[in-house]
């Protein structure tokens, strides 16, 4: 029950687009009690229906450049290998404080741009 | 400048731009990997700032890339037995939706003040996972 609740208000959060991946993880870890690593291997699971049919959609929308699309997923599919690897060899306790230094970072990164988009221009 | 020359230019400029792509490229899947989330937080403003896309094109485009990514990380969670298939499939279906309400939900509110609960939230996320 719960944590279909966590889907849903992880859902809620990717359809606004800003980043449900790193709630859905959150939660799951710090309320639910879940190891960081199967956390994140739901979100992996948690990502694939949705996204297999917002880009279908998307390419019937044409919405894409195949000449920048390619080269980056491919590539990123080869980080990702590389990033996994890592991810299931590390120890869990790196890995939590890793995040943690991850979710910093987008916070930063997230207010340097609010503060851009919405005080700057005024 | 003569012919020589500005040929010398594109091609140098067709470069940074090849090298650009293999940065964004390798530095999203690496993390993508490694946190299993985040990528789209990575590539939307990459998308929009680096290679000059519309928000919307940009956005479409981090879930198309991210989809290859996710699926080979899942070579590896899978392979050391990280995955909970009832767990994925539960969240999964909250996550369809909640999908459809966010989505539904962003026409009609002002994400100015979404985006800084956003920040509070990933600050008490971060600090509550570190002293996890």
């Amino acid at each position: 029950m719960l944590e279909g609740l966590t889907g849903v208000i992880s859902g809620i959060i990717s359809g606004m687009g800003m980043g449900g991946g790193t709630i859905l993880i959150t939660i799951l870890v710090c309320f639910l009690s879940v190891d960081q690593k199967v956390a994140q291997a739901v979100n992996l699971v948690f990502f694939i229906p949705t996204s297999l049919v917002a880009t279908i959609v998307n390419i019937k929308n044409k919405q894409i450049d195949w000449k920048l699309a390619i080269p980056i997923a491919v590539l990123g599919a080869i980080g990702a290998f590389a990033g996994a690897f890592i991810a299931t060899k590390i120890e869990v306790g790196m890995l939590r404080k890793l995040f943690a230094i991850f979710l910093i970072l987008i916070a930063i990164f997230e207010a340097y741009s609010w503060y851009k988009k919405y005080i700057k221009k005024n | 400048m003569n012919k020589d020359d500005k040929n010398r230019k594109n091609k140098y400029m067709e470069n940074k731009e090849k090298f650009k792509i293999a940065i964004v490229g390798i530095l999203t899947g690496l993390l993508c990997g490694l946190f299993a989330s985040g990528g789209g937080l990575i590539l939307v403003p990459a998308f929009v700032y680096i290679f000059k896309q519309s928000e919307k094109k940009a956005r479409a485009m981090s879930v198309l890339c991210i989809l290859p990514m996710v699926l080979a990380s899942l070579v590896f969670y899978n392979k050391a037995e990280y995955i909970d298939w009832k767990l994925g499939i539960i969240c999964g279906i909250g996550g369809i939706i909640g999908g459809a309400i966010g989505a539904n939900l962003m026409k009609k509110i002002n994400d100015k003040y979404l985006v800084l609960i956003f920040i509070a939230f990933l600050i008490y996320a971060s600090i509550s996972i570190w002293i996890r």
